[in-house]
This record gives structure tokens, C-alpha cells and sequence, in this order.
């Protein structure tokens, strides 16, 4: 890189309208119109397969739809806002069983630190996160005669992604705990489609994720206990399903060439099955075609030419859930697509096995989780619970669902997105309190803030915020509420519910209610 | 709504215009900058700033095309933060484009050709306009909006390595006639 080639990446930016309004027009290729939807597909399969009673664990039933949220705040309503980029309230313990013989006292210490500015050597410039720390304290005392032993169960919200970064720690009277991690399903929904222009509005559909945007959204993810439940009991087993796994390596075929009249040699499978019995997940293939009438399915990849990432080392797996596909051919095109192109010299190897699902998806999930292993992110993922989770979202928003959720509809394993969606996780311990004792529960963690992506609403411009819940799904007897706040004179309190008042002095404050929002953004400079 | 429309609120110093230009346009051209710089919180930003400085400039400016009057502020605000992180990381497909447009540079110009430079947007426009249709779009849609290689190959149905070679040979051509109007940079 030279800055002349800066310069001219730069000076590109003044070509003519009428050309950035002709690129700007040329939107992602949506399905052609011979494509069948695979939600009707999705829908006839979760009966033979959930309707069946095959599965064991437990299914979670998660909202869909709902509120497509919006950004910023009404200036003539009180309230918090509602941000686009929402990170999740700050949970209240809560216990595996119900203890009437123990009481606890909580204080929150909303901790700005992370807002102050470190020099970074490296980097050579001032630092800083709109992060904050917080310290979750309980004092747990135990009121009856005996010791009582409880599991203890701490939830935050989150993804697997961040779990690094995110997830809690647990101390007794300042001693580590050994924590066991659940993760639940999905919060949150799904929307329509923004056009691919990126500019035409939402319409009614789920191809779009529509991302939790409140404390409410999460309340309503864990109203009636379900979601809890699910995540602590075991994720599904689909070993008692039969799968019939094709797999397609060592392709070949005539080398790419324009000039030939062969610009993207490409494998076609193609296959007869019956729609209503029959699902064909996928990993490794760039596109398929459905023909619902006929019974029919296609499915295709590009040949991977001499030095791409993947040549000689591809894999491509077709897993057939339900009965089997039937005339499976192979054939060589110049391109990619389903119109009537000239055929070519190429071949594939496949073989078939049978196997049941658990095992096929396990295999393709830890090929999946190996293509994410770049991501220094991924250090706080376990494998074995991205799996349970990729068989949950599998089942219950993905292809083999029946929900209906257009965003994963074409059976591309791929289109899974376990590692970044919202969740609630539960950390789970053990604690002892003596008879007539007490003790000092603490969760300790970085939080981040929720905040606004744009400024539609100029007002809400660098501000931030922090929820909290003091009683959303906690069975816990709380006698008192506290939340401290340490600003390290790097805020000023753009709206809240506390009763915080810096300028007064007052920073610890009783809570009362069921939630607490509080946004800051920095004060002016200088 | 229509651009023209926008633009009045905007003339009339409606603060709706902010709204309406960026329930439009703004996920677009964030999106611009998000893959320039490598960052959605970046993108962000700098649709942020862009949309301050449509209000700042219109008026007195009135644009006949609105997402490319945003498209370019964004653009630049983008190439300009990323040259503000020369201490930093840089990535971002800033890099791989200006990796690419390294084809394109002119050899050093003669004092003829200097005294013949002109600027440098306009040849490249009078190029782009010798170009079929597919291949603007494409480039545009690569150097401009930055698209990534992979996704512009699946859009079109070829594969990654066909679609590089494609632009390779508009590179190649960009730079002659960078070279044939005596463009400096």
C-alpha cells in the first residue's frame, strides 16, 4: 500500500453521480423465482420429526416477531430510551430451588473505570470503554438452624462470542467459585426484509434479525420459567433420527477460463426425493433449485481452482434428514446458476453413509466451530455447548424448524449464527451458609453499554446505557436493594430512575423498583 | 420519500431531513464505511458525523442524487479516519484495495503530461464511461461501495477467482488511461 494508492482510492470517491447511483442499484442477487421456499418444506418435516416425539431434551418455545424497536428517545416521554444496540440489564441472582429459610440483601456498584483514558503504548493514542464494572454483592444470611447448602444460579445476558469478555466471575467472602455454565436459546426475533438496496423499509417476513432492544424483551424470554428450564436441562439428542450423509470430494473438471467460455466450473447434484418427507441440510454448497412439482432438488459448488483456500482439501456434505434422496447424478457446467448451460468434462467423488443426525451435525458443527477458531473471541466458547445450541437453533429457528423462519431457509448449515445471537446465561454454584451465618456473594464482571448506532434522534448522540433488574426471574427473598455508583467524574446523567445525584453527592441509593436504567454520556471537553 | 423532498426539509431546516435521509440511505452507507475501515462501530461513526455535515451543507448545496451526496461524505470521512490510524492496526478492506489499485498507478509523468494533468475523478469518469455496463458496476461497486470479492463472485455467479481476474483487467485499463491523461497522484 502507497499513499499514491490511497490517493486514488480516495479521489475515486468523486466520480460521477450517476454512477454511484447505477452500482447503487445493483443489489445481492435474491432467490429466482424458481426457487421454492423451504419454510413450507421446514414446516412439513417438523412434524414428522418434533410431532414424532424422536427428540428428547427440551424444545425451547421462543418469541418470534414482536416490536421492531426503533432508536433514541421521545423527548416529551419519560423514560429510557430505546437503543438500537442493546446490551442486556444486569440480572438478580436467583436460586436452582426456592429457600425460605434464607434472606439476602443485594448492593450493585455501577463502576465507570473502564471510561477513564489509559495511554496505549502501542498504539500511541488515549484509550478508553464505554464498558463499565460492576459488582453484584449478596449478602446471603441463613435464618434457620441448620447449614443450608443452595445452588445458586447467577444470569447475564450475552452471546457466545463475548463470553470471554462478558461472563462473570463468582467469589464466597472473596474466595473463587467453581461455576458451571448454561447458556439458553435465542432472545429475541425475527423481521422482514430490508431491501437488498439497504434502503427500502422492513416489511413483514423473518429474514432479518430483530435484536432484543429492551429489558422487556428479555422478560419476556424468561416469563413462565420455560427458558430457564431449557437451558438447564439437556439439549436435544437427535441420535434416535436416521440421516443419510453424501459427501462430495475431490472434484474435477475443466480449469476456469474466460476465454474458453467456462468462467466458473461448476458441480450440479441433482436428486428426486419427496418434499414432505425428506430434508436435505447442506454445508459446502454455493446454491441450490427447487422443484417441489416434480420432486426434484438441485444443489451445486464450484470447482475450487489451483491455488484457492480449500483446493484439493473440500469437503462438500449433503445430509438427508427422513428418507433418503433418490437418482442422485453428478454433472460438470461452465457456471454457476440453474439456466441451461453448456455442460463439461468434470467429475466428483461421492459416498454414502448412514448415520443418525446427532452424529452427522456433530461432525459438520465442529468443522463449523474449526472455521471460527481465528477468532481470539472464541477463547471463552466451549464446543459442546455451541453444539447443543446449534441443535436448539437447528430445531427451533433453522432448517429443521417449524417455525418458519425465512432467514434459514435454504438448508445451509452455514447460516447458523449460535455464536453471536443474545442469550441469557446462567453461571451455577454451590454455597454453604452456616446456621444463623452469613455470607458474602459476589458476581463481578465488565458490562457493556447499550447504545444508539446513528442520529436520528441528535439528543441520544454519545450516550450510553446501563440497565438493571432487581426481581426478573429471581426467586430470591431480597430484603434490600442498593446500587452505588463510582462515575470517577467521567459522566454527567443523562436520564435515569435511580435517584442518583452527583453534584449532591448522592451515590448509593435504595432500589425499589422492578427496573433501573441509568444513561450517561461524557461530560463536554475542557 | 423522495430525494427532492428530503432536500426541502433539509432547506427548510426541519430536523426530519436527518431522519428521512438516514432511514434511506444510512444503512447503505454505513455499510460503505463499516467494510472500508473494518469496523460496524467505525461505520457507524462516520454516518454519524456525515449525516452532521448533510446538515451543515444543505443548504446552501442542493444534490440531485442524495445517497451519492452521503455515499462520498461517508466515503471520505472513512478514508480519512483510516489515515488518521497510521500508528494503528490498519485493516479493514482499506487495505486490500489499496493493495489492488496499486495496478493503477501511472508511471511518473513527463513534464508534458504534468502540464496535461487534469483531475483525476473526471478521467476516471470519462473511463468508466467507456465501460460495458456489467464491468462499471462492477468496478463501482468494488472501489466505491468496497464490496468485498466474494460476495460481488456470488452475486454474479461466478467464482472469486474469475471475478478478481475481472478486475485485474479494469485495473489494468484504469491505468492506462490514467497514464494516457497524464494524472498524477
Amino acid at each position: 500500500m502507497s499513499e499514491r494508492s490511497l490517493n486514488l482510492l480516495a479521489q475515486l470517491g468523486g466520480i460521477d453521480e450517476q454512477y454511484i447511483d447505477e452500482a447503487g442499484e445493483d443489489i445481492p442477487a435474491k432467490k429466482k423465482i424458481h426457487w421454492l421456499r423451504w419454510t413450507a418444506l421446514a414446516a412439513c418435516l417438523a412434524v414428522v420429526i418434533v410431532g414424532g416425539g424422536i427428540l428428547t431434551g427440551v424444545i425451547p418455545g421462543l418469541p418470534i416477531g414482536g416490536n421492531t424497536g426503533g432508536s433514541g428517545v421521545d423527548p416529551a416521554a419519560e423514560g429510557p430510551s430505546t437503543f438500537m444496540s442493546y446490551a442486556g440489564p444486569v440480572f438478580p441472582l436467583t436460586l436452582r430451588e426456592e429457600n425460605d429459610a434464607v434472606t439476602a440483601e443485594r448492593n450493585v456498584t455501577l463502576d465507570f473505570a473502564p471510561w477513564e483514558k489509559v495511554w496505549d503504548d502501542r498504539l500511541e493514542l488515549w484509550r478508553s470503554s464505554s464498558d463499565i464494572l460492576v459488582t453484584d454483592a449478596y449478602t446471603l444470611t441463613n435464618t434457620g438452624d441448620e447449614n443450608q447448602t443452595l445452588t445458586v444460579l447467577y444470569p447475564f445476558a450475552g452471546g457466545l462470542i463475548s463470553l470471554d469478555t462478558y461472563r462473570p466471575a463468582l467469589t464466597v467472602d472473596g474466595e473463587a467459585l467453581e461455576t458451571t455454565l448454561y447458556g439458553g436459546g435465542y432472545v429475541g426475533g425475527y423481521m422482514g426484509a430490508v431491501g437488498g438496496d439497504l434502503v427500502t423499509p422492513a416489511k413483514e417476513g423473518s429474514v432479518n434479525l430483530r435484536y432484543p432492544d429492551s429489558w422487556e424483551d428479555y422478560r419476556d424470554a424468561l416469563a413462565g420459567g420455560t427458558y430457564l428450564q431449557n437451558a438447564l436441562g439437556d439439549y436435544p439428542d437427535l441420535s434416535g433420527m436416521k440421516a443419510t450423509v453424501y459427501e462430495f470430494t475431490d472434484p474435477w473438471g475443466e480449469p476456469e477460463d474466460d476465454e474458453a467460455g467456462v468462467p466458473n466450473p461448476t458441480i450440479r447434484a441433482w436428486f428426486t426425493l419427496d418434499y414432505s418427507r425428506t430434508a436435505v441440510l447442506s454445508t459446502g454448497f454455493n446454491g441450490g433449485k427447487y422443484d417441489r412439482d416434480n420432486g426434484m432438488m438441485g444443489r451445486e459448488f464450484s470447482i475450487l481452482q489451483p491455488g484457492e483456500t480449500g483446493f484439493g482439501e473440500d469437503c462438500r456434505r449433503l445430509i438427508v434428514v427422513g428418507d433418503d434422496i433418490r437418482d442422485l447424478t453428478t454433472r460438470g457446467y461452465v457456471t454457476g446458476g440453474w439456466d441451461d448451460d453448456p455442460t463439461i468434462e468434470a467429475g466428483v467423488t461421492v459416498t454414502r453413509r448412514e448415520t443418525d443426525l446427532e452424529d452427522a451435525l456433530r461432525q459438520t458443527a465442529q468443522e463449523l466451530f474449526a472455521d471460527r477458531a481465528d477468532d481470539e473471541r472464541m477463547a471463552g466458547v466451549d464446543f459442546e455447548m455451541f453444539f447443543g445450541l446449534f441443535k436448539v437453533w437447528l430445531i427451533t429457528d433453522g432448517p429443521l424448524s417449524e417455525r418458519s423462519v425465512e432467514r434459514y431457509d435454504s438448508g445451509q448449515l452455514e447460516e447458523n449464527e449460535v455464536l453471536d445471537q443474545n442469550r441469557v446465561f446462567w453461571l451455577e454454584a454451590e454455597v454453604t451458609i452456616p446456621a444463623g451465618g452469613s455470607v458474602e456473594l459476589a458476581a463481578s464482571m465488565r458490562k457493556a453499554a447499550s447504545c444508539d448506532f446513528y442520529c436520528a434522534h441528535t439528543e441520544n448522540q454519545g450516550v450510553r446505557g446501563y440497565d438493571l433488574t432487581t426481581r426478573l426471574g429471581s426467586n430470591l427473598n431480597c430484603a434490600a436493594q442498593t446500587a452505588t455508583l463510582e462515575d470517577r467524574g467521567q459522566i454527567v446523567i443523562v436520564r435515569q430512575n435511580y435517584g442518583f445525584d452527583l453534584a449532591g453527592g448522592i451515590r448509593t441509593v435504595p432500589l425499589t423498583e422492578e427496573e433501573y436504567y441509568l444513561e450517561v454520556k461524557r461530560p463536554p471537553e475542557g | 420519500m423522495e430525494d427532492s423532498a428530503i432536500v426541502e426539509l433539509f432547506w427548510s431546516r426541519d430536523s426530519q431531513a436527518i431522519s428521512e435521509l438516514q432511514d434511506k440511505y444510512g444503512a447503505a452507507c454505513q455499510s460503505v464505511a463499516a467494510r472500508l475501515l473494518g469496523s460496524v462501530e467505525d461505520g457507524q461513526e462516520c454516518l454519524n458525523d456525515a449525516l452532521h455535515r448533510v446538515w451543515d451543507t444543505v443548504p446552501p448545496q442542493r444534490p440531485r442524487s442524495l445517497r451519492a451526496y452521503l455515499g462520498k461524505i461517508v466515503r471520505n470521512l472513512a478514508i480519512d479516519r483510516w489515515r488518521e490510524r497510521a500508528a494503528q492496526r490498519r485493516d479493514g478492506e482499506v487495505s486490500s484495495l489499496t493493495a489492488e489499485l496499486e495496478d493503477c498507478l501511472p508511471a511518473a509523468p513527463s513534464a508534458e503530461a504534468v502540464a496535461q494533468g487534469r483531475e483525476t475523478a473526471a478521467v476516471i469518469d470519462r473511463w468508466l464511461g467507456t465501460l460495458p455496463k456489467e464491468d462499471r458496476v462492477l468496478f463501482v461497486r468494488r472501489y466505491w461501495y468496497g464490496d468485498r470479492v466474494d460476495e460481488l463472485a456470488k452475486r454474479r455467479g461466478v467464482s472469486p477467482n474469475n471475478l478478481a481476474q475481472r478486475l485485474f483487467r479494469l485495473r489494468s485499463g484504469l491505468k492506462r488511461a490514467l497514464e494516457q491523461e497524464g494524472v498524477i497522484l
